[in-house]
């Protein structure tokens, strides 16, 4: 689509494609850190 | 509460309803109306779209949640970043492209009028006939513990909010909301320090999170492929992609949050600001009501939060045996305390035999406690025909009420009314311009001007709000009403987002097809909802995280059947696509 090639305006993620990466590694993180909780403190 | 508590809570709510009006005075144009002048950033639209969904039982219930079953609930968020994401790349940019007030004039340029009209007239019906609850929620728990009159507590939070939402539009919304939500995030940071702080001195961060987690409270992830399980990982990440998707990309007073931004990029930016934020934000509500429960295995907690339900039982039970069970329960809590108090010593001394024996008589001790809890409960219901503690809502303002100074519990009520007018003011907002696009000009007055737009908005966005007063005063004659207006919620949301996947990504299907096969899939889901509230016929536990997902498959699959049957010449021509 057109509107994935505009610029994000960011720093650091230049595309929309590294931004919605960045929200799919932050989502990774939390869950990995929830299972963590679940498997170190039960 | 004292004077300054009081102090504190009108000050805050009447000084952000006068600055929303007065900062968006001689908004006139229909476009700055609705729309906002389409000058928001980003962080103002991630903000808006946050305080939108976050309503005070939000921030009332999630701590008590927390306190009574632990982390798990935090799976129901999953979806909300996959659902986000889908709705930058697809929805987004095509609102914004066609410039459309509400999101079902999308599908009227789509489709065709009826199937705009009937996607409209899901969302009002089920946002209308929900639009009470935000005020009412609330209202009930604070005034059942503060003792504040329910009716003039609805009225008074219910006309503010209309008065600054019809005066100044989405613009108004979005201005207040920067600052509700500020109170919100004061209040809720302050609870945790000042909770964190009051947890006993010997107590180190992982002795808390071993004593959380012995009690299973920390059980986040459930794997479980069960249906019947309510929060599992895959009915989060499945169910709840297909809820937050319905949600956030079909409902008109989250639509109208995100295409109010000053480009794409804003809108875009404040949705992946929320997909990035939401979950732990929701982990640290639920991780306040953890820790709450780790306080309370050093602190007396009441037998049942619910002050009313404690009331009752002292009534009708008689005071003998409401006495005895406290006293059951009082010994109990004293046993595990000391329980408690030793495995933290053996921990800290690095005797683990001693600690596990602990531990287990603590456990023990806790279920004798839970066992007398549950005691009280039941007869609680058998004294009151059905009636339930509803504890949960009551953790955590018996805490805030208890246990923190004033002037804080002014900012906590401050925050909780806050995220209630900030929730009910966008959906009155989404109510009155979907009535006044969708219907009055859509129907009855289809030349009319932008002026008599903006004057029918406010006319809409005023009656919906005195419908919503109605609503909640009357409330506290349906049962379950918090159940059944989340089940209300997602019997719709399914179809709903059924037609937009159609309009977005099955270009031969045509606006007849949609439109019948949408209503067979409603149709559908109000026949599974009867067989749901009827055990005769099947297992009655599936979780309602499912319903989005049939009523949308069902919706797409009988469009598809429709319009295969309808054959070629009822295809929607090349000039009607927008996608």
């Amino acid at each position: 689509m057109k509107s994935e090639t505009e610029e994000t305006g960011l720093p650091i993620f230049r595309s929309w494609k590294s931004v919605y990466l960045f929200v799919l590694g932050s989502f990774v993180f939390w869950v990995a850190l929830l299972i963590a909780l679940t498997e170190f403190f039960s | 509460m004292s004077a300054l508590d009081f102090v504190v809570l009108i000050g805050s709510m009447l000084g952000i309803a006068i600055y929303g009006i007065w900062r968006t005075r001689g908004r006139r144009s229909l476009e700055t109306y609705l729309h906002g002048d389409r000058k928001t950033p980003w962080f103002a639209i991630g903000l808006s779209v946050m305080a939108t969904q976050a309503s005070a039982i939000t921030f009332l219930s999630t701590p008590g949640q927390g306190y009574l079953g632990g982390l798990g609930f935090v799976q129901i968020y999953f979806g909300v970043p996959i659902a986000l994401i889908i709705i930058a790349i697809f929805f987004l940019p095509i609102f914004r492209r066609l410039n459309v007030y509400t999101a079902y004039e999308f599908l009227g340029r789509r489709f065709d009028g009826k199937t705009r009209l009937l996607g409209a007239a899901l969302f009002l019906v089920q946002r209308g006939l929900g639009a009470g609850l935000t005020i009412y929620a609330p209202a009930i728990v604070l005034t059942t513990v503060f003792g504040w009159p329910l009716n003039l507590t609805i009225i008074c939070s219910g006309l503010l909010v209309i008065i600054y939402t019809v005066a100044g539009g989405s613009d108004a919304v979005t201005v207040t909301q920067k600052y509700q939500i500020g109170i919100i995030f004061a209040g809720m940071v302050t609870a945790f320090c000042l909770l964190v702080a009051k947890l006993p001195a010997g107590l180190n961060f992982t002795d808390t999170l071993a004593l959380a987690g012995g009690f299973q409270k920390l059980n986040a992830v459930n794997f479980s492929t069960n249906i019947h399980e309510r929060y599992t990982f895959w009915s989060g990440l499945l169910g709840g992609t297909f809820l937050m998707l319905s949600y956030f990309g079909t409902d008109q007073s989250q639509v109208q949050r995100y295409i109010s931004g000053a480009s794409l990029r804003e809108g875009r930016l404040g949705l992946m600001f929320n997909a990035v934020c939401k979950i732990p934000m929701q982990f640290s509500i639920l991780l306040l009501g953890v820790l709450i429960f780790v306080f309370y295995q050093f602190e007396q907690p009441p037998l049942l939060f619910n002050p009313a339900s404690h009331q009752y039982l002292a009534q009708h039970v008689g005071s003998g045996q409401l006495e005895a069970l406290e006293s059951n329960f009082q010994k109990t809590h004293n046993q595990a305390r000391q329980q408690i108090e030793n495995w933290l010593d053996a921990r800290h001394n690095g005797d683990e035999t001693s600690a596990r024996t602990a531990f287990a008589a603590a456990a023990a001790a806790q279920q004798q406690g839970e066992a007398i809890r549950a005691q009280a409960e039941k007869t609680l219901s058998a004294a009151n025909s059905g009636t339930t503690a509803n504890d949960a809502d009551y953790v955590f303002i018996t805490f805030i009420l208890h246990q923190l100074p004033h002037g804080v519990i002014g900012l906590l009520v401050a925050a909780f009314f806050a995220a209630a007018l900030s929730s009910k003011s966008a959906e009155l907002n989404a109510l009155g311009s979907s009535t006044t696009i969708d219907f009055y000009r859509h129907l009855i007055k289809r030349d009319a001007t932008d002026a008599a737009c903006v004057s029918a908005s406010k006319w809409f966005t005023a009656f919906w709000g005195l419908v919503a007063i109605c609503f909640a005063l009357y409330a506290h004659l349906v049962e379950n009403l918090i159940q059944a207006v989340n089940i209300l919620g997602s019997i719709f949301y399914g179809v709903m987002l059924g037609l937009f996947v159609v309009a977005f990504f099955i270009r031969w299907v045509g606006g007849t097809a949609v439109f019948w096969g949408a209503l067979a899939a409603q149709m559908l889901v109000f026949f599974l909802y009867g067989i749901y509230f009827n055990p005769v016929f099947l297992n009655p536990s599936i979780s309602y995280l499912w319903y989005p997902l049939i009523g949308c498959a069902a919706c797409v699959l009988l469009s598809l059947i429709i319009q295969a049957a309808l054959g070629a010449t009822n295809k929607p021509t090349r000039a009607s696509s927008v996608s």
